[in-house]
């Protein structure tokens, strides 16, 4: 397949950023080739949740939708720490002892290589950044400030609210806006309900979680049926992933070239520093496309990693790299999930998952606290019996009866502040199928992260007290390194000497590169979801790239 | 973009599964020193340790008013078919099941429903860094997984066999 010759611009990554970026690109008459190194992802046939077994099926892997990458230092587990060490009433009762090295979550990094990228498992929070997050460095002395305000994405904000269809309500927690959402909020789930009756017990004032899944028939997709798994991937189109929203839409302009299963293994600067071409890999094929621009959206443990990959004699420490900052300034997921057990059955099993939020006590505190019931896979009866309930025989049978639909879960995600031992660089010796050097993780908690997690910690056990639960579970990044939501790694900022990219997220080195995706974030928020700036964030820059 | 942390299943955890067996195995045949047993030689076959393991997941899900037993809907099939997709676990499985046909004159499958769940009430409290604790909640895990993913066992739960296409739609008070 010959790639060249017709397009103006090159995307690279099709989840939030890149997506976002290819939309607006064509909506402005640009015609955009999007390679995406991973598959493309059927609805019907791949998230298989009409047939029994569910429960056993997280999201798929297909060949080709997980990156590879090896771990650095991810830290310790403290002894003094032990506090925060996971446990569960029913789950395994062994753990790594104190002292050990901390491990990943899982597989570790899960970041979905596919036509919609992560968004395909995101839960649709569609969150805006709180005013103050652009300016945490200044208000909490810890981290770094955005070299943009809030005022500088808001239209942003709204416009992609707008296409993809988020529901809400008003109130948003100091969030100003300038259009009200365009669709209406979900109803509450009876777990979300509990927590609102509990949060005004305590002064935390909870509320609705902006979605993006859709509460009305929206975009030519159908609303919402509240099946609960939408981590497991949506059947139905509702959810606002970008392959049935953004990416739709961008097709239906007539100047969309998307290439599933291709990858990107090295940018080529000229003389100037202009990115002159790409080297591409489809099938076993590879060929170098020619890059009028280039909108790099793989991501914050991705894109620094082709970026150090393409190193060559005139820019030996990378490309787009003269701060020597990229890669470093990663921050991981700093996040906690309480759950308690309600005296009786309120059939917390049903409605959206993370469909409440407390936006937290402030900036200083760095946090926010989410209904996680669903989200955390507590609406199956294999996570209740393997979690939840010890026990086996009639008694584990009976316990499962009278207990099922009472488990209410709190989540927490806060701010992690750059830590020079948190970084990606690319591994010595391990490479890829294409022979290319994969990214190495290392991640280290800080004790302001050590010391959030314990005021994330307090916070959530208070309103499932007030809620008169049993507590029967924790689990935090103080035993698991986890990468949801990652930052950093090619910062933003106005000077070329500190940071990787310009405000506009052009990179300062290369005129016609720009990086759309949360890599450019110099800090994390205070716990918002990320895709919806990264899309506002991509709106604005190929606005700006197109002019 | 949260979750994305949907709680995983052991039997597609493969970090967690991978050092829950490591730590089982380096328990090593020490750790059967000291539990109570008749000493039954061990020198079954690696099948006929398998022939008590559905006597197995029937103590840890026997049939009661509502739902069938879990052989009854096929747990011992299929999880023999992971297990054998798995081997050190099945090599797991093997040990601990020719020890637990060996805690008494007659095999475990042989037993009273009753002397079986005595059984399992001692390994559900022993020494979860021996491989009669650690055995324990390993196949416990792996029969709850097995049994909670067939339509038959979600009777008074209030779920449809599968999420979709229904759905839940609201009032769900």
């Amino acid at each position: 397949m010959a790639l060249n010759g017709s397009h103006d611009a090159v995307v690279i990554g099709s989840g939030a950023g890149g997506a976002a970026a290819a939309w607006q690109l064509c909506a402005l008459g640009l015609r955009v080739l999007l390679l995406e190194a991973g598959p493309a992802f059927d609805p019907v046939v791949d998230y298989p949740l009409d047939t029994p077994g569910w429960e056993r099926r997280p999201f798929p892997v297909k060949s080709g939708s997980r990156a590879q990458v090896s771990w650095g230092d991810l830290g310790t587990l403290a002894p003094e720490d032990e506090d925060l060490a996971d446990w569960s009433q029913a789950g395994f009762p062994w753990r790594l002892p104190a002292g050990s090295a901390r491990p990943p979550l899982n597989e570790g990094y899960f970041h979905v290589m596919g036509v919609g990228g992560s968004t395909l498992h995101f839960v649709g929070e569609a969150h805006r950044f709180h005013p103050d997050a652009f300016r945490a460095g200044s208000l909490t002395g810890d981290g770094a400030d955005w070299p943009i305000g809030y005022a500088d994405l808001e239209p942003y904000y709204t416009r992609v609210e707008q296409m993809i269809g988020v529901a809400g309500t008003p109130e948003d927690g100091g969030r100003w806006r300038s259009q009200p959402y365009p669709l209406p909020a979900h109803p509450l789930s009876p777990g979300a309900q509990v927590l609102l009756e509990a949060g005004k017990k305590i002064g935390q004032g909870w509320q609705v979680n902006p979605h993006f899944t859709l509460s009305e028939p929206y975009d030519d997709r159908p609303p919402c049926n509240y099946c609960g798994q939408c981590a497991r991937g949506c059947p139905l189109g509702d959810k606002g992933s970008t392959d049935v929203s953004l990416l739709r839409r961008a097709h239906a302009t007539g100047r969309l070239t998307l290439i599933p299963n291709a990858t990107v293994t090295q940018l080529h600067p000229g003389p100037g520093g202009r990115i002159e071409r790409a080297t591409v890999i489809v099938g076993d094929v590879a060929q170098d496309v020619e890059t009028p621009m280039v909108f790099l959206a793989a991501g914050a443990v991705q894109t620094p990693r082709l970026l150090l990959a393409s190193a060559n004699r005139d820019h030996a420490e990378g490309l787009a790299n003269g701060s020597g900052q990229l890669g470093r300034n990663f921050m991981e997921t700093l996040s906690l999930r309480s759950v308690g057990l309600a005296k009786a059955p309120i059939r917390s099993q049903f409605g959206l998952p993370a469909d409440a939020i407390w936006w937290g006590p402030g900036a200083r505190a760095g946090f926010r606290l989410n209904h996680t019931t669903s989200e955390t896979g507590l609406n199956g009866p294999i996570a209740y019996a393997n979690r939840l309930l010890p026990g086996f025989g009639n008694d584990l049978k009976a316990a499962m009866r009278q207990n099922f639909g009472a488990a209410i879960a709190v989540g927490a995600i806060g701010q992690v502040v750059p830590d020079a031992r948190s970084h990606i660089q690319l591994d010595p010796q391990l490479r890829d199928a294409f022979g290319q050097p994969i990214a190495r993780i290392s991640s280290v908690l800080t004790a302001q992260s050590i010391a959030r997690l314990r005021a994330m910690r307090t916070a959530a056990r208070a309103v499932l007290a007030a809620a008169d639960t049993t507590l029967v579970e924790e689990a935090s990044s103080r035993d698991t390194f986890s990468a949801t939501h990652v930052f950093g790694t090619a910062r933003m900022g106005r000077e070329a000497e500190t940071s990787v990219v310009t405000p506009l997220c052009r990179a300062h080195d290369h005129e016609n590169l720009w990086i759309t995706d949360a890599s450019v974030f110099p800090s994390s928020g205070f716990g918002e979801s990320p895709s919806l700036t990264i899309m506002a964030l991509a709106l604005r820059s190929a606005e700006a790239a197109a002019a | 973009m949260t979750p994305k942390t949907v709680h995983t299943p052991f039997s597609q955890n493969k970090t967690t599964r991978r050092e829950a067996l490591a730590l089982a195995l380096s328990a090593g045949l020490s750790a059967l020193i000291g539990v109570p047993s008749t000493a039954r030689a061990q020198n079954t076959s690696d099948e006929a340790a398998f022939a008590s393991l559905g006597a197995l997941l029937d103590t840890f899900l026997p049939e009661d008013d509502l739902s069938p037993a879990a052989t009854a809907v096929g747990v011992a099939t299929d999880l023999r078919a992971f297990l054998s997709a798995n081997g050190q676990l099945e090599q797991l499985f093997i040990i601990a099941l020719n020890w637990m046909d060996g805690l008494a004159q007659v095999p475990f499958w042989q037993l009273s429903f009753a002397e079986r769940t005595e059984i399992l009430t001692y390994m559900s409290a022993a020494d979860y860094n021996q491989i009669p604790g650690r055995f324990y909640h390993i196949a416990r895990a792996l029969a709850v997984e097995f049994y909670y993913a067939t339509p038959e066992s979600l009777a008074g739960l209030g779920l449809n066999p599968s999420p979709q296409p229904e759905g839940y739609l609201p009032p769900w008070r």
